[in-house]
């Protein structure tokens, strides 16, 4: 996450790292780590990579600062996916929540039970009112 | 895609079901036989698309094995094998130590800096991404395509394809799948 100061907007924060800022500290899922009082709206680069133990690098001509991810587990620390929009085989930009949002809403079917839905970008979905045989629902740490 | 999933090489893929779940980590993923690997050596090459294509016709490649993976589990979706279970995705994924986290960091300034038109400042940032990680394919590919398309040697960087691939045996420029 590029930082042009030495402050950290939480709002960026959060979209680029899942990191929100919360009276309780920085959350992320389950976890909340305790900040220094007065870390709220604009938050010290520094103390933040000291706290979520995130290396924080510079350059020295710019002064440009770089926040990296955490260090300390593994790639993937959760398997819930990011809200990710990324091009489809035609081009076209797809918002990877598209489809599990769809299916929380569960569109009604002709007969009453479920019938597929479609997705922003044209991709049809199942609803969550119709689960597949079988189905065991997967969900993150 | 580094920084959010780990991924160091290409072409890497992951699995996502439709509930925004992952079922497998990043991993290996050709979708067909690349043609690389059947490609004739022209006559009259250049010694340095030798050395390239020679050394690519002996990088490990598993297509049908993922394939067939990846077919079975659009047919079965959650009862697939090959969807894993949450617990076996993480310790699948690759573990980050500080080092690597700050690589990418040095990565994605050196990104940056590039694309503001600082290709000068970009390079000593590149370079300590790939001391940091050297096993990650991407950060070194990235950079080295920037000051050289084919990858072959520049005076910014110590490294090329070539003889980075030759130092590790191109047989393991690629991990094995796990499937």
């Amino acid at each position: 996450m590029i930082i042009e100061g030495p402050r950290v907007d939480p709002a960026e924060l959060e979209r680029r790292t899942g990191w929100a800022i919360k009276p309780e500290g920085a959350c992320k899922d389950e976890r909340c780590v305790l900040l220094p009082p007065g870390e709220d709206e604009r938050l010290q680069a520094r103390v933040l990579a000291e706290r979520l133990g995130m290396p924080l690098v510079r350059d020295d001509v710019t002064g440009l600062l770089c926040l990296g991810p955490e260090a300390g587990g593994r790639a993937l620390a959760s398997t819930e996916a990011p809200d990710l929009t990324l091009p489809d085989l035609e081009g076209m930009p797809f918002r990877l929540r598209a489809c599990a949002a769809e299916r929380s809403c569960s569109t009604p079917g002709p007969r009453g039970e479920g019938a597929a839905s479609t997705c922003p970008g044209g991709r049809n979905c199942t609803p969550s009112s119709t689960p597949r045989a079988g189905d065991r629902r997967r969900r993150p740490r | 895609m580094d920084e959010l999933f780990g991924i160091v090489n290409v072409p890497s893929a992951l699995w996502i079901d439709e509930e925004g779940t992952i079922v497998r980590p990043p991993e290996p993923a050709f979708p067909w036989r690349p043609p690389f690997l059947d490609r004739e050596i022209p006559k009259g090459a250049s010694p340095q698309l030798v050395d390239r294509l020679t050394e690519a016709k002996g990088v490990r490649v598993e297509h049908e094995k993922y394939v067939t993976a990846l077919r079975d589990w659009v047919r079965n979706g959650p009862e697939s094998p090959y969807a894993l279970d949450p617990d076996e995705v993480i310790a699948r994924s690759r573990p980050r130590p500080f080092e690597e986290a700050k690589a990418a960091a040095r990565f994605e300034l050196g990104q940056h800096l590039h694309r503001e038109g600082r290709a000068d400042l970009a390079v000593a940032h590149f370079r300590e991404a790939h001391r940091l990680q050297p096993d990650n394919w991407t950060y070194k590919r990235q950079a080295w395509s920037l000051t050289n398309p084919d990858q072959g040697p520049t005076e910014e960087y110590e490294g090329d394809w070539v003889s980075d691939v030759r130092k590790i045996g191109a047989e393991n420029y690629y991990p094995r799948l796990e499937m």
